[in-house]
């Protein structure tokens, strides 16, 4: 007995001694690289070539200027003197660089030339890249992209940006009524295309993880038989285009709306609303078989999801508390795993995934318009991003995560008002606008 | 069995059922108090001070907003501290710290613009950027978004609504050790590689009356001896720390404290 009051009075003072405060420091902050790109070496390059070589330098400079969060891109004193051929690592260490590009271009045939690329880390003195492009003055613009995307991955081990691509949608070719038609652009708003031509309204365009297709719902005519009389009216249709082909498939054409798909990480298997029950529930549907599962039942309308990329947590709109809030839930199953994480905003909409699944940018009524928030997937670490800045609306993350892009809309006049798409990083600083005067901008949706 | 006899039973085993309950709910609330007199000091230190948080509406301020904040208070001097150079100046920090200001934000607001402006004067040379031409606005931001998210959107320190927290020398003792973190944050700084690593390490520090770092072991390795380094050079890099007060000198030099990086 005398023992077991012993070991259990020594068992409460460990208890007590073990606690030893610590006090935590926090998260450190980012150390941004000094990165130089220096100046190309040019052999025997024709009045043509120069330009060229001048345009994919310039290109590459540019992209990398979108990652100034993490790169200072600093100036180099000796710049120009053959870097390539002559690396001096020591003398980049002493004067705080980090990483190192150096560059040479050569002759090709025609206006054609040949770029070459070495990037060194500084600190480690290691060499991370030796590689040749061949640049055609036809293709400088997407060949530097892909020079940059290889420049920053060898440097940071992730994929970039660079290669990426921007969906949305405009009314820019409309005339007496509304169309808004489909349209795809660079991540840099450069080389912008049209995709469809309908003459109807385009609306929330969709990608799927292979980048290989592009759903959307379109406002469609369509015939009604009601009283042996034939009428037309209008549905909300949700279509396929398959992006190699540009073929367009209709997924969905039933009464009522067929609205706000999004692909499911297996792009046989997508995730709509529809409100052919009486009120928007969200449904999971496989296009092959037409089978169909209902993933959210209330008497609430559930509308607007967005997906992890692995497909396991599902985030979407509801106004079951009243308003509208932001609810992530788990879609294997009918209403699983429900959870509401947002909790004050007059109006919020339009919850995005990040692509880690671990954060989701959203839009909430402030005022008298639109601003940008951030919330963890736990509902933790609400954060403001945008600001006077317009209306803000329609998040879409970058593939890497590290940018976002957005609707921006301003009052002109009481007739007038202009709506662009805009990119910033995921902190809030806005890195320019990417449409300029091409009609109001929506739904941007970038490339995973 | 007779009824009388069941109920002399019930009486009997209620009485000790009563007894064991008693004596076990003595402990419950006696145990702690005996326990913290007989040991009354020891290495136990417990840091009381509760937060209050109420979410009334959406954040006001965007976090490029919240950064400006973090930056301005030194803006002013600026031009001083161009001249200076080189972070080896950071000496100079020493005027800045009064006896007033074992406030963790405050601490850490003046430290962090001063490096702020010394990142400011060394990346003046920073290439014109094209995107700049297209309409882009010119953050301040050196600082981590991370950072502010841990340090919380300038929350202040709540009383508590229960407990005995009366003990003042405890109280001023952990107001000191909570404005360390504040003197230390602007020379944590990781390269993104270590940064997304997801680490941690602790380290022991012991300070002398007058502020100085007598001595700074790792207490729990991170298994990354960078990310260790790193954290140890943070800690070295404070030119001096906040001057504690007598009592609290003594109980810093003595025991010293755990600093987690970050946790």
């Amino acid at each position: 007995m005398k023992m077991f009051i012993t070991l259990i009075s020594l068992v409460f003072s460990l208890s007590v001694f073990a606690q030893d405060a610590v006090i935590a420091v926090g998260k450190a902050e980012l150390d941004k690289d000094k990165l130089v790109i220096d100046d190309s070496e040019l052999v025997n390059l024709t009045g043509d070539q120069k330009r060229v070589a001048a345009e994919l330098m310039d290109i590459v400079k540019n992209d990398f200027i979108f990652y100034k969060h993490k790169f200072n891109a600093v100036d180099y004193s000796d710049k120009g003197k053959n870097s390539f051929s002559n690396a001096d690592v020591e003398k980049w260490n002493a004067g705080g660089i980090t990483y190192f590009i150096a560059s040479k271009i050569e002759n090709g045939p025609g206006s054609n030339v040949d770029a070459s690329f070495r990037v060194w880390s500084v600190l480690t003195k290691k060499e991370l890249l030796n590689k040749k492009f061949k640049v055609s003055k036809d293709s400088v613009r997407s060949t530097a992209h892909q020079v940059a995307d290889a420049l920053y991955r060898s440097i940071t081990g992730k994929g970039s940006i660079f290669n990426s691509k921007i969906f949305f949608v405009s009314d820019r070719t409309s005339g007496k009524d509304i169309d808004k038609e489909l349209y795809i652009m660079d991540f840099d708003g450069r080389r912008v295309d049209k995709l469809t031509n309908f003459n109807s309204v385009v609306i929330s365009p969709s990608i799927s993880p292979d980048n290989s297709k592009i759903m959307f719902s379109l406002i469609a005519p369509k015939k009604e038989i009601s009283r042996s009389k034939v009428r037309t009216i209008k549905n909300i249709d949700l279509k396929v285009m398959d992006l190699r082909t540009k073929q367009v498939t209709t997924v969905s054409d039933r009464p009522g709306i067929n609205s706000g798909a999004i692909f499911g990480a297996n792009s046989d298997i997508i995730y709509l609303t529809l409100s052919f029950s009486g009120n928007a529930d969200i449904y999971e549907m496989n296009t092959n078989s037409g089978k169909m599962r209902k993933i959210t039942s209330h008497y609430g309308d559930d509308v607007d999801p967005s997906l992890t990329k692995d497909g396991s947590l599902m985030t979407f709109l509801s106004n079951r508390p009243g308003r509208a809030h932001i609810y992530t839930m788990n879609p294997s199953d009918t209403e699983k795993d429900v959870k509401r994480i947002s909790f004050v905003g007059q109006f919020n909409a339009t919850p995005r995934f990040s692509p880690d699944g671990k954060e989701i940018a959203f839009t909430s009524w402030v005022d008298n318009g639109f601003d940008l928030y951030r919330i963890g997937s736990d509902g933790n670490n609400l954060v403001r991003l945008t600001k006077d800045f317009g209306s803000n609306e329609e998040p879409s993350y970058s593939p890497d995560g590290e940018f976002i892009i957005f609707t921006s809309k301003r009052i002109i006049n009481r007739r007038k008002a202009v709506q662009d798409i805009y990119i910033m990083n995921r902190e809030g600083e806005v890195l320019g606008q990417l449409t300029q005067e091409f009609g109001r901008c929506f739904s941007p949706q970038w490339t995973n | 069995m007779s009824s009388q006899t069941i109920d002399r039973d019930f009486a009997k085993n209620f009485g000790i059922s009563l007894g064991v309950h008693l004596i076990f709910a003595l402990i419950a609330f006696a145990g702690g108090e005996i326990l913290t007199k007989v040991f009354p000091n020891g290495d136990v230190e417990i840091i009381r001070s509760s937060v209050r948080v109420d979410v009334v509406g959406m954040p006001k301020f965007t976090i490029q907003e919240l950064k400006k904040m973090e930056a301005q208070p030194l803006v002013e001097k600026e031009p001083e501290v161009a001249k200076g150079v080189k972070e080896e100046t950071t000496p100079e920090t020493e005027d800045v710290i009064k006896k007033d200001d074992l406030v963790i934000q405050e601490q850490g607001k003046k430290k962090a613009s001063f490096l702020n402006i010394l990142k400011d004067a060394s990346s003046q040379k920073v290439t014109a950027t094209k995107v700049e031409k297209k309409g882009a606005k010119t953050g301040t931001g050196n600082k981590n978004l991370d950072s502010l998210i841990i340090e919380g959107n300038r929350l202040s320190k709540g009383s508590a609504l229960v407990g005995d927290y009366t003990d003042e020398q405890n109280s001023e003792f952990s107001a000191y050790v909570q404005s360390i973190p504040g003197v230390i944050k602007p020379f944590w700084r990781l390269p993104d590689f270590l940064l997304q690593k997801e680490l941690r390490c602790r380290i022991k520090i012991y300070i002398s009356p007058e502020g100085r770092l007598l001595k700074a072991e790792i207490n729990e390795s991170s298994g990354d001896g960078e990310f260790d380094a790193r954290a140890m050079s943070a800690v070295k890099s404070v030119s001096s720390f906040p001057k504690p007060s007598p009592e609290v000198g003594a109980r810093l030099t003595s025991s010293g404290i755990i600093l987690g990086f970050p946790l």
